[in-house]
Order: C-alpha cells, then structure tokens, then sequence
C-alpha cells in the first residue's frame, strides 16, 4: 500500500476562504434587508465598479493575484507529493502493506546508532536512496562506515520495502579541541 | 488515490476546480488588459432588483455550509463503514462490520512484536476492505508480522465473517518509546 499526502491543508485553506466569503455576502445581504441605507453602500461600490477599467493597474493587480492563487491550487491538487506510506514487497495473498515514512526514517536512524561508536545519525530516506551521516568521537574510524551500512541494510531487511533503495554512509568526526 | 485514502480525492478535485476558475479570471483579465482596456469593468446595469439580497443571501447560506461540510470531511478517515446485513433462515441481521473485527483487532494485538493494533472494516458486504493500522515494537522484523497476518489471523477473519476475498491494507508503525542507545 503506499499512499500521498491527501491535501488536507490546501483544503482546510481554501474552505476557510470560501466560508469567510459567504459569511461575508449573507452579512451584507441580511443588513440589506433589514437596514434600507446600506442600499446606498452597495450603489457606491457598484459605482465603483462601473468607474473602473480592465486596464487600470489595481484591477491587473487583483487579477494577477487571482491567477497566481489558482495556479498554486491547481499545482497543489496536481502534484503527486511526497509518500506518506512508503509501499513494502507485494506478496501473492490480498495483503497490501506499507510503512510510515518517519517510522520508516526511525527505523533506519535506530538502526545506524546501534553501531559501537555512533554518537548521532542523521538518515534522509529518498525512494531509491538512504544517505545516512554517522557521528563518531573515536580517533580512528576505519570500518565503521561499512558496519553503519551493515546496521541499516539489516533494518531494511526487516522492513522488506517494496523498491530497496541504495545505502550510502558518512562518518564524520567531531571537532576535537587540540 | 483510493477509498481507503479519504478525503484526498475529495480535496484534489475541489481544489482543483477552485485553481482553475481563478486562473480563468486572471486569464480573461489578462486578455481584457490587452485587448480592451478602456471597457468598463461592470456596464452599467441599473438599479439592483430588490430581489437580490435574498439571492445573495441564500445562495451564501448554501455556500457556506457545503464549505463546512468540507471542512468536517477532513476528520474522516480510513475507508466507509456501511451497515451489513445477514440473511439467514430465521430472519435478517443488519450490524455495523466494527463489531466483527473486535476479536481480530486483538488477535493482531496479541502477535508478537505488536504493541497495538486498530482495523477498520470498510465497503459493503459484496466489495468489502479492512484496513489495520499496526505498531510494531522498534527493530521488530515486520515480515514475521506480515506472515501471521497472511496465514491466520486473516483467513480466520474472513471464515468469521464468510467471505470469499477480502483486500487488506496494512500500515505500519514503530512504537515512538524512545530506545536506549549505549
């Protein structure tokens, strides 16, 4: 199974625009109806609008934000987005499983910092590579790249995903006072 | 882009529906600058009609409460519960299929390396999904968990219930109980 971010915050956004809208023509339609002076409010604005020219620069402005808002949206509900369940091996019954990407990220992290010698580890899980960055206060760090490799190939192997990316380590020192 | 996954298709389409008529605006806009640009932005069109308030009006309470609806829909999850019903010689049972998966739900959370478990029984009876929710002890090898759920706890569940198929879903999850690192 593997699934995308469902647009829940463009969503949210954009209803909340949408309501503040509506609040705000039924408030001035019922003030209408109850209130015959705001009538006069409503001839001004419309006069307004009769002034104006397609080729003024406030109306360009407004409508150059009105497409730039709608290209955004249209981007938002178009592109795929990043995995939010990052898909493991399909087997041959109906089971269809997925990992979550930061557990996915954790499980990684934890498996690199169970290497002797790890003092921290940053993973980036990308859908064909995992860039793992090993921390180390030892002097000498021969071997502990390939044995943070081996750690993480092993989680991955426990994972079982469904496309296994690629494993690259750093090790980095930490800056020793001399 | 499934069922399973409410409300994405939900927010893409209206999303993009929205996207488009502003970039329609900005576009005949654009065109209007070009072309036309010492025509009126509204011709004049006389007096408004006293109607028109209440138009507004009601159109906006419509509106507005579409966009609450939208709203609410965010907090849906997971796939729709239908009611289901049984059919046997004594009579009909109608029951919502979350009563079904309690004994399930357990039976995964009794699995080994499995901290907790949720499953939800979605669609109806002819076109069924049961989607788990599973969170794992950290370092748990989770082919281990997908074997079980494979060759038992599922074929159970779907002898219980007596179905022929039953598409499963499973995410899962690492227990977020931070680990010791020596």
């Amino acid at each position: 199974m593997k699934r995308r971010s469902r647009r829940s915050l463009a969503a949210g956004l954009v209803a909340i625009a949408v309501l503040a809208i509506c609040a705000f023509a039924v408030t001035v339609s019922v003030q209408m109806l109850m209130d015959p002076r705001r009538w006069d409010d409503v001839t001004t604005v419309i006069g307004v609008l009769n002034a104006a020219r397609w080729g003024d620069i406030t109306v360009v402005a407004v409508a150059a934000g009105a497409g730039l808002a709608g290209l955004v949206l249209v981007l938002a509900a178009v592109v795929p987005g990043r995995l939010v369940i990052v898909p493991l091996t399909a087997d041959t019954t109906q089971i269809s499983a997925g990992v979550g990407r930061r557990s996915l990220q954790a499980a990684l992290r934890r498996g690199a910092l169970s290497v002797d010698g790890t003092t921290a580890a940053r993973v980036k899980c990308r859908r064909r590579k995992v860039v793992a960055v090993l921390r180390t206060d030892r002097v000498t760090t021969d071997g502990l790249g390939d044995a943070g490799r081996v750690a993480i190939e092993s989680a991955l192997d426990h994972l079982d995903l469904g496309t296994r990316p690629a494993v690259s380590v750093k090790v980095k020192q930490a800056r020793r006072s001399s | 882009m499934s069922a399973a996954n409410r409300p994405a298709r939900l927010n893409r389409t209206l999303v993009a529906l929205l996207g488009v008529v502003l970039l329609g605006v900005g576009g005949v806009a654009a065109l209007a600058y070009v072309d036309r640009p010492d025509v009126a932005l509204l011709p004049p069109l006389g007096p408004v009609p006293p109607w028109a308030p209440v138009a507004v009006g009601a159109a906006g309470v419509v509106v507005g409460l579409l966009s609450i609806r939208w709203l609410l829909a965010q907090f849906a999850r997971g796939p729709k519960i239908h009611l289901w019903r049984s059919v046997e010689e004594t009579g009909a049972t109608r029951f919502t299929p979350s009563i079904a998966i309690t004994p399930f739900t357990e039976e995964v959370a009794a699995l080994p390396a499995v901290r907790s478990a949720s499953a939800t029984l979605g669609g109806t009876r002819d076109a069924p999904t049961l989607a788990v929710v599973i969170t794992a002890e950290p370092r748990s090898d989770l082919r281990e968990i997908r074997r079980s759920l494979a060759t038992e706890t599922v074929p159970r569940l779907r002898q219980a219930l007596d179905l022929e198929t039953l598409p499963v879903t499973v995410e899962f999850r690492f227990s977020t109980t931070s680990v010791r690192v020596s």
